[in-house]
């Protein structure tokens, strides 16, 4: 202020009385709610620096009032946890992004609970940073039951997988008894080797519970079903191109089962009969149908359709036509067989679609 | 020792399958698998292949101790055993510190991903025998030092 105005200095000191009323009012309002929330609250200056935390952060850790100013908050937490929270901290603070994180918190008693560490940036008309304001909740409880979810779902996961191995040697010690049987008893084991191969594929109805999501497609599955009907070098020899998919519990098995029949029929009678013989596997999302597209070539000359069909094709067209909501179509082509299963889009994760629907 | 609780004579008297013998090789094969009726198949289809089955054992510690006993060429390992999910650290031991050749039979094949030092590979389960047939032989020929050119697609190799 350069020359005050000798007739306004009365009001000045008014309008200064009331603005610093207003804001021990705001302040108090201010201490008031935080002190309240469940949750534990601070606050730090545009570079970092913590300045103030609420009472439940105090009343949570047992800290001294005052002693986790500055950067004492990072030894309030888990020291394996120090380093992620440090670097993430920085580069928010570097580009003004939201800070999420979770982290062990030392509780007064000394135990570490997993908590929810979130900020987010005040800015002044300029667009600059004047300060952080940030929260973090216990989230211990569903942390622990989310874990023992999973531990549960993956020792569910392997018992089922391992059911379909036991059936598979019940099928085949069953079968030295009656040794007649064992063409029967081979294509048993292999339909349900198909759907065993189909399970470990199966995407997981939580995202989380599996890091390797990218892997559990429909390609993926396709190509392990196929790999032993590849050329002597390993090459394979079923080409699959388009579009990829997940696919879910429910469609697992009518999947497996069709492209188990449709290669073991074609490892059989048809194109991979021949060394030289190839199948071209498309499948193509196309508006609100997917097409998968089977078409063999290098094989025996097809002189028309067989003049009865098995229980291999049976199966195939039970799991498009019954399981999967779709059509299939055979044509028998002189250079080969073609196989056309035209799906709903949503057949293969209908779960999943019913939810988005939801 | 802990067995699987079935004896093996139980099922002597069961006719063998006649198998082509494509094995060039034999060799003395434990099998480490909880599952009795699992242990029972591969046992029989590795016998009708010529191979002697020195032991099933369904934990981690009895197959330590079989291992010390007697002289083993390859175990089979299934991943979870009647101990827990041990067959990880007991195969890479079998392998990389007691001189035994090592295949990964498990139906989760997911937990070894990303390999095991000292092991060959792994075979998912259910599976086929003539991949069991194949995949032992793959890997008695690389335990003699045997040119192999392919190895069987069924099997996953690790490194």
């Amino acid at each position: 202020m350069t020359q005050p105005d000798p007739n306004g200095d009365s009001s000045v000191e008014r309008q200064l009385a009331l603005t610093v009323q207003a804001l021990a009012e705001s302040e108090a309002r201010f201490r008031a709610i935080a002190d309240s929330m469940p949750q534990m609250v601070w606050s730090t200056r545009p570079d970092g620096f913590h300045d103030y935390y609420n009472a439940r952060w105090y009343e949570f850790t047992g800290a001294p009032e005052g002693s986790t100013d500055g950067e004492g908050w990072a030894g309030m937490f888990h020291p394996d946890d120090q380093p992620r929270a440090f670097d993430l901290w920085k580069i928010c603070l570097e580009t003004g992004e939201p800070y999420e994180i979770e982290y062990r918190l030392r509780r007064h008693d000394g135990v570490y609970r997993w908590t929810l560490g979130r900020a987010r940036p005040i800015r002044n008309e300029a667009g600059e940073i004047t300060r952080w304001f940030g929260t973090c909740t216990d989230i211990d409880d569903l942390k622990r039951s989310d874990q023992a979810k999973e531990l549960l779902s993956q020792e569910l996961s392997h018992r089922i997988k391992n059911i379909f191995a036991v059936v598979s040697a019940l099928i085949a010690l069953s079968a030295r008894q009656h040794p007649e049987a064992k063409g029967f008893a081979d294509a048993v084991r292999t339909r349900i080797n198909a759907l065993a191969r189909a399970h470990e594929f199966v995407r997981p109805h939580s995202e989380s519970s599996r890091p390797t999501v990218g892997s559990m497609t429909l390609h993926a599955f396709l190509a392990d079903l196929f790999k032993p009907y590849g050329s002597l070098a390993g090459e394979p020899r079923v080409h699959i191109s388009g579009d990829d998919a997940t696919f879910d519990d429910q469609a697992a098995t009518s999947v497996a089962l069709l492209f188990h029949e449709l290669a073991t029929n074609a490892a059989k009678y048809g194109a991979l009969s021949h060394e030289a013989g190839r199948v071209a596997l498309d499948t193509r999302l196309s508006g609100e149908r997917f097409v998968l597209t089977w078409t063999e070539s290098g094989g025996p000359v097809i002189e028309g359709p067989p003049e009865r069909s098995g229980f291999g094709s049976s199966l195939a067209a039970l799991s498009v036509e019954g399981q999967l909501g779709g059509r299939l179509e055979r044509n028998w082509r002189p250079e080969g067989l073609q196989v056309v299963a035209d799906l709903p889009a949503t057949a293969l994760s209908r779960r999943r679609a019913a939810q988005n629907v939801a | 020792m802990r067995g699987t609780g079935l004896p093996a004579n139980r099922f002597s008297e069961l006719p063998r399958l006649q198998t082509t013998r494509t094995s060039v090789m034999t060799a003395r094969i434990l099998i480490i698998e909880d599952e009795a009726l699992v242990a029972m198949e591969l046992r029989l289809v590795l016998e009708d292949l010529g191979h002697e089955v020195a032991g099933v054992v369904a934990d981690a510690a009895s197959a330590r101790r079989l291992v010390r006993e007697t002289d083993i060429d390859l175990a089979l390992v299934d991943i979870h055993l009647s101990d827990g999910p041990t067959g990880v650290a007991l195969g890479r031991e079998l392998g990389q510190e007691m001189g035994v050749s090592v295949l990964f039979m498990t139906a989760n094949p997911g937990m070894v991903r990303e390999g095991v030092a000292g092991t060959i590979g792994v075979l998912s389960k259910p599976t086929e025998e003539r991949a069991v047939q194949t995949a032992v032989d793959y890997a008695l020929r690389r335990r003699h030092g045997e040119p192999v050119q392919y190895a069987p697609p069924e099997l996953q190799l690790f490194g």
